[in-house]
């Protein structure tokens, strides 16, 4: 037989080959040292590339997204502008590329950036409300001295004002206010209160100021200039209509921004229900990809058992102790079992145990089996997720003496019986009593 | 059908996402393109979901790597790593330099030995990953056998270039 190509070995390590092959493969590595010697390196190779892209796990940092968002509204950074300064790490040792500062150069995430944008509208908006209620009380404050605080209840406690509220429009506070004081009247200031119906044009409002670079601090200036300076002439001028229409506008205003404030803290709870829910689920794959990470260094392969070479640190001794389940036994069918055994494969009929796999075991494994044949393994969990295996193998001449012919009769702690043809041995995760039980319900 | 493409994201969207994320190294790239490869899912639900999720997903990379700037990306990848917690300062460093280096030894890998790679970590057998490649079942031991081949010689390089420049 030719050598073996490195396709072929890696092929066989995963666990990718035909019984037949496994086996043609196998006699010819008790023949070829060259052979062999390449199986070592490929196997050294599959462990260096699981351990090396294992390495490429995502970092579990679901927070540090909240985190520049938070920052970013709170530090009140303009939505185009660079991420916050304190935020940087420390550039790492030996990295020629990051000598220079990388992170001016990393995009900004949109989805940040959005976020950011949109809360610097509202926080905006929201300002700009406050001071044209504050600037309307005192409009009424200073009007008269007498019922004041029934008319500060009339701005308050109007349930028809919060259910007949429209939704916010970020357009409003972006609206011009003049700064001279001395034109200021009441109904310029009403004008500059958010309008109830919505116009086509004004959800681009926000946009365009934010691109005309016209920032909301300066224009919630001018309104508190102008609003502290309206005159109280032109409050009294004005009609007690004017100032309940007034009233009804500013607790819309406040409804608006209650409401504004509650789907905020909804749309927090419900990104952080995610971040945690995709923390939990980065955390189970973590803990799953080590697991599977650690088995094949811990198991020896089909073929290297097959060579008679002297076995690896990690190969079992012929013990009945249970070995788990290693990736590099191939798995067969029942149709190839069956052929196998010479008979249909047994099973245990046992509530709570499910069948995980049907694996080709090399017969040397596995205590009292035909060292020179593989053993056919069923590989079955119970519900608390022991592994339980129900080994079997055709019983070749004078390899029945001495094994009983009832799971009943034997007497080891591993049950180990003939039935017809097949030797079986039931092993597994799981007390003795616990076996002896399952050995009666195998089929 | 949305029933259908929810248990589909329940089943695949971890996987998915780590797999984007190992071959992009943006964690936020990463979940924006699972994203989008649900979106196509739920557009044109698949027979086989594994392998075409996995193939939209490789193939959306593949666009994205044309549009982006390399140099950005690589920037973002490495400041994410060095945001990951860590128990200590040392072991943060260790990790980031680790994953630094594993990820240039990656990029010197061809398209097809990364991706099949990379499919191969996520548990995908020989059939899978031929079919999520659009190759022959029959050339994917070797593939995978070059892959691994290239990928330690490559790390293995940049670890004597990092002790070389340490001198």
């Amino acid at each position: 037989m030719p050598h073996v190509d490195e396709g072929t070995l890696h092929a066989l390590l995963d666990g990718e080959l035909e019984t037949s092959e496994v086996h043609r493969i196998q006699t010819h590595f008790a023949t070829c040292p060259a052979c062999a010697a390449r199986l070592d390196e490929a196997k050294h190779l599959l462990a260096e590339t699981e351990r090396l892209v294992t390495a490429l796990e995502a970092p579990v940092d679901a927070s540090r997204e909240e985190e520049l968002v938070s920052t970013g509204a709170a530090a009140g950074v303009p939505a185009s502008g660079p991420r916050p300064a304190a935020a940087p790490p420390p550039p790492p040792p030996g990295e020629g590329g990051l000598e220079t500062d990388p992170f001016v150069l990393i995009p900004d995430n949109p989805g940040v950036v959005e976020q950011r944008r949109r809360r610097a509208r509202i926080v905006a908006w929201a300002a700009g409300f406050i001071v044209i209620v504050g600037a309307s009380l005192y409009g009424l404050r200073t009007q008269t001295g007498v019922g004041r605080s029934k008319q500060e209840q009339q701005l308050r406690l109007r349930p028809e004002d919060f259910t007949a509220a429209p939704p916010p429009q970020p357009a409003a506070p972006q609206r011009t206010v003049p700064n001279s004081a001395d034109s200021l009247t009441l109904a310029t200031l009403r004008e500059s209160a958010p309008a109830p119906a919505p116009t086509a044009a004004a959800p681009a409002a926000p946009e365009s100021k934010r691109d005309d670079k016209t920032p909301a601090g300066p224009a919630t200036t001018g309104r508190e200039r102008a609003a502290g300076q309206v005159s109280l002439t032109d409050a009294r001028a004005d009609t007690s209509e004017d100032r309940s229409t007034l009233a009804a506008r500013a607790a819309k205003a406040t409804a608006d921004l209650d409401r504004q404030k509650i789907r905020d803290k909804a749309a927090a709870a419900t990104a952080a229900l995610d971040a945690a829910k995709r923390r939990d689920a980065e955390a189970a794959q973590l803990a799953a990809a080590r697991t599977r990470a650690a088995a094949p260094a811990a198991e020896p392969t089909v073929a290297a058992n097959a060579t008679g070479q002297a076995p690896t640190p990690a190969a079992p001794a012929p013990a009945p102790a249970p070995a788990p389940v290693p990736p590099s036994y191939p798995r067969i069918g029942l149709d190839e079992a069956a052929r196998e055994l010479g008979s249909p494969l047994h099973a245990i009929d046992a509530a709570g145990l499910t069948r995980q796999t049907v694996l080709l075991v090399p017969g040397n494994v596995v205590a009292g089996a035909d060292t020179s044949r593989p053993v056919v393994r069923a590989v079955y969990k119970d519900a608390s997720g022991r592994l339980i295996f129900l080994d079997q193998q055709r019983v070749s001449a004078g390899q029945a003496a001495g094994v009983p012919s009832s799971a009943q009769a034997s007497r080891s702690e591993a049950p180990r019986w003939v039935a017809g043809s097949v030797l079986i041995h039931l092993h597994g995760d799981a007390t003795p009593d616990f076996l002896k039980s399952l050995a009666e319900r195998v089929r | 059908m949305t029933d259908d493409v929810g248990r589909l994201f329940e089943q695949y969207h971890a996987a998915l996402v780590r797999m984007l994320y190992r071959r992009t190294g943006d964690h936020d790239r990463a979940e924006d393109l699972a994203q989008e490869t649900f979106a196509r899912a739920v557009a044109a639900p698949p027979h086989n979901p594994r392998p075409w999720l996995f193939a939209v997903a490789l193939n959306l990379v593949r666009e994205d790597g044309r549009r982006t700037v390399r140099q950005g990306r690589r920037l973002q990848l490495l400041k994410a790593e060095l945001d990951s917690p860590a128990p200590g300062a040392d072991d943060a460093l260790e990790r980031a330099d680790l994953t630094a280096r594993v990820r240039a030894a990656l990029d010197q890998l061809n398209e097809r030995d990364r991706e099949a790679l990379l499919l191969k970590a996520e548990g995908f057998n020989y059939e899978e990953i031929a079919e999520t490649l659009g190759l022959a079942k029959g050339a994917i031991g070797t593939t995978l056998a070059r892959a691994r081949r290239r990928l330690v010689e490559a790390y293995h390089d940049t670890e004597g270039q990092a002790k070389h420049a340490a001198r």
